[in-house]
C-alpha cells in the first residue's frame, strides 16, 4: 500500500512532494534520482528569452529570501528544443512508474500565454501547465494579471477553450492581493484544473550603513521559512471556499510543515527555497512524511482538509 | 547541463586555525573530491538552523583526505564558520564551478587583494607542478589582510610596500616589457571587483590575458536559480547573464562586462 498517493486533479503522483517553479533543474539529478520526487515543475518559460535583472538578485533577510531573478530563461523553442528532452530522459515515463513533469509558463499578453500552449501542446512528455500569472500584462497598463480577477478570469477562459490535451491547467495564484479567495474563484470560473499557491510576496531590503537596495532592482519576491503562516493562512482560505485541488508551496521546510498544508487543504506540496537550505530536502521530506504515516497507521488522503478549528 | 555527479555529504571539521581578527584556516574531511585550483564548495554547519544560503568558499588547499578553506569574516555566514571546532560537522557541497584554466611551461603572475589571496594558493601549486614559473603580487588594507607572496603591500603601510597593488603591477609589467621573454604570459587575479577591472585594464595594455574569479551572493551552487547572475560577452559579442556558480567563478577578464 502506497500512504503517500495522491493527485492533482488528473495528475496521479507517488507521493505529495515536488518542487516550486524557479528553485529547480534538471542539474539536481546529479544529487539524487529525480523519480523519487511526486513530480517536477520547471522553471517558469515565456515566448522569447528573457535576459532577467541586472545582480545582486539575491539577498538573505531573517527565515527568508528575496529574489529578482526576472525571470531569466532561454525562451519557448530553446525549452522545447533542448530542456524538455533534457528533463525527459531523467523523468520515469514508464506507465506504471510515471514520473509528471508540469511546465511553468508565463506571457505578457493573454494571447502569449495561449501561443505558448498551442507550441507545449504539440509536444509530449508534460502532464500539467502551471500559468505563473505574476508578471506584467502589457495590455493592462503593465498591472500583474496575478491582482486582477478579470483578468486571471479570462486568462484561463481563453486557455481552456484552446487546450486540446487532457492536461492539467493550473493557476498560480500571487498572494499579493487583498483577497486571494476572490482571485482563485475567478480561476475556477475561467475553468482551471487546480490551484498553486502562493507566490512570493513582494519585498525590499535596505543597507542602513549606506541607505542603498541590497536587490539591483530595489525589490524582490520574499520565499522561504518566513513567509509559511501566510502560505498556510490563504491555502486554509482558497481549500475552505473552493471545491478545487490545491498544489501548496510557501515557505515549506520541512516534513511537519508539509503535513500542516496537508491539514490546512492542500493535496499536493512544492519545496523551494528548502532545495537551497538543503538540496536533499525533497527526498528526506518524502521519506519522513512516509514513515510518520506509517508509524500512525494513516494515509495521506484521510487526512487532507482536515483541521481542526 | 553540467552532468558531473555531485554528493551533498557531511563532513567532520578536523582543526581550526585562527589567523587573526578577521581570517581563520578550516580544515575538513575530504569524501573523496579532488577539487582543481578556482573550484569552490557551499558549506554550511550542520547545526546552522535559522540561515537559508550556504556559504560558497573556493578551495584554498586539498590532500586526498582533507579539505582546506581559507575563510574571512565578512557577515553572520562567514561568523558562524568561525565558530566551528575540531569534531563539529559541516554539510559540504562541490566541488562547484570552473576553475582555473592551467597554462604550461609558460611565465605566470598572480595578483590578489584580501580574501582574493585563497584561490590562488591552489593555483600556484598547480602551475609550478605544470612547469610554469610564478609570481605573486598580494595587496591588503592593513597586516591582517596580507599573505605571503613575492611583494606586499598594504594600503595603510603597516607592512610590505605602502599602496595599492595595482600600482605595483604596472611597475612591474613596464619593467617586463622591455624584454620579450620577461613579459608574463598569463595573469590569474582574485580580490574586490574594482581591483580586478584594474587589474585587467592594466594588463591589457601588455597585451597579457587575465583570468579572474568572481563573487556573488549564491543560492543552489548548481546553475539553478541563477541568482548570481554576472553579464559576460558571448563569443558572439551580444552581451548576456551567465551564472557564476555554474559557468565560472573563473571568466577571462576580457568577456566580463564590467561596468553593468
Amino acid at each position: 500500500m502506497n500512504r503517500l498517493e495522491t493527485a492533482l486533479g488528473k495528475i496521479v503522483l507517488k507521493n505529495p512532494v515536488t518542487v516550486a517553479s524557479g528553485t529547480f533543474g534538471p542539474e539536481y539529478g546529479n544529487l539524487f534520482d529525480l523519480n523519487r520526487l511526486g513530480a517536477v515543475v520547471t522553471k517558469t518559460i515565456t515566448l522569447q528569452p528573457k535576459e532577467g535583472n541586472p545582480p545582486p538578485r539575491l539577498y538573505e533577510t531573517p527565515s527568508g529570501l528575496l529574489n529578482s531573478i526576472g525571470l531569466q530563461n532561454p525562451g519557448l523553442e530553446y525549452f522545447v528544443n533542448h530542456s524538455l528532452p533534457q528533463y525527459l530522459e531523467l523523468l520515469s515515463q514508464d506507465g506504471a512508474d510515471v514520473t509528471p513533469l508540469i511546465v511553468s509558463f508565463s506571457g505578457a499578453s493573454i494571447s502569449e500565454f495561449v501561443d505558448i500552449m498551442i507550441r507545449l501542446e504539440s509536444v509530449d512528455g508534460i502532464a500539467g501547465y502551471e500559468i505563473n500569472v505574476s508578471c506584467p500584462n502589457v495590455e493592462k497598463e503593465g498591472l500583474s494579471f496575478g491582482v486582477d480577477a478579470r483578468a486571471v478570469y479570462e486568462l484561463t477562459k481563453e486557455l481552456k477553450k484552446n487546450q486540446k490535451s487532457m492536461r492539467e491547467l493550473i493557476i498560480k495564484l500571487s498572494p499579493n492581493v487583498t483577497d486571494i479567495v476572490e482571485i482563485a474563484r475567478a480561476a475556477d470560473e475561467g475553468g482551471c484544473d487546480s490551484l498553486a499557491l502562493i507566490n512570493t510576496l513582494l519585498g525590499m531590503a535596505i543597507d542602513w550603513r549606506s541607505g542603498k537596495v541590497h536587490l539591483k532592482k530595489g525589490f524582490g519576491g520574499l520565499s522561504g521559512p518566513a513567509i509559511k503562516p501566510v502560505a498556510l493562512y490563504n491555502v486554509y482560505r482558497v481549500a475552505k471556499a473552493i471545491d478545487i485541488p490545491i498544489l501548496a508551496m510557501g515557505g515549506i521546510t520541512t516534513w511537519q510543515d508539509a503535513l500542516e498544508f496537508f491539514y490546512a487543504g492542500a493535496r499536493v506540496v512544492a519545496i523551494g527555497t528548502a532545495n537551497f537550505i538543503n538540496p536533499l530536502s525533497t527526498i528526506e521530506i518524502i521519506d519522513r512524511l512516509e514513515g510518520y504515516l506509517k508509524n500512525n497507521s494513516s494515509d495521506l488522503d484521510s487526512l487532507i482538509g482536515t483541521v481542526k478549528i | 547541463m553540467n552532468t558531473t555527479k555531485k554528493e551533498y555529504s557531511n563532513v567532520q571539521v578536523k582543526q581550526k586555525i585562527r589567523l587573526n581578527k578577521c581570517y581563520f584556516l578550516l580544515e575538513t574531511e575530504n569524501h573523496q573530491t579532488s577539487p582543481s585550483a578556482g573550484q569552490f564548495y557551499l558549506l554550511r554547519p550542520e547545526r546552522e538552523q535559522n540561515s537559508i544560503l550556504h556559504i560558497p568558499v573556493s578551495i584554498f588547499d586539498r590532500t586526498e583526505n582533507e579539505l582546506r578553506f581559507l575563510i574571512k569574516i565578512v557577515g553572520v555566514g562567514t561568523e558562524a564558520l568561525g565558530e566551528l571546532i575540531t569534531g563539529d560537522r559541516l554539510k559540504i557541497l562541490g566541488p562547484l564551478g570552473n576553475g582555473f584554466k592551467i597554462t604550461e611551461g609558460k611565465k605566470t603572475l598572480l595578483v590578489s587583494g584580501g580574501i582574493g589571496y585563497a584561490p590562488l594558493y591552489l593555483l600556484k601549486k598547480e602551475l609550478m607542478y605544470a612547469g610554469n614559473q610564478v609570481v605573486c603580487l598580494h595587496g591588503g588594507r592593513t597586516t591582517e589582510d596580507t599573505f605571503e607572496a613575492d611583494l606586499t603591500c598594504t594600503e595603510d603601510g603597516s607592512s610590505g610596500l605602502k599602496g595599492m597593488v595595482t600600482e605595483y603591477l604596472l611597475k612591474f609589467l613596464e619593467e617586463n616589457a622591455k624584454s620579450r621573454e620577461q613579459q608574463f604570459d598569463m595573469i590569474y587575479c582574485c580580490g574586490p571587483e574594482k581591483m580586478m577591472q584594474a587589474v585587467y585594464l592594466l594588463a591589457s595594455r601588455f597585451d597579457i590575458p587575465v583570468q579572474v574569479s568572481l563573487e556573488e551572493y549564491m543560492a543552489c551552487g548548481m546553475g539553478v536559480c541563477l541568482g548570481c547572475a554576472v553579464k559576460v560577452r558571448t563569443d558572439e559579442e551580444k552581451k548576456e547573464y551567465k551564472t557564476v556558480c555554474n559557468d565560472g567563478p573563473v571568466f577571462p577578464a576580457n568577456k566580463v562586462v564590467w561596468d553593468e
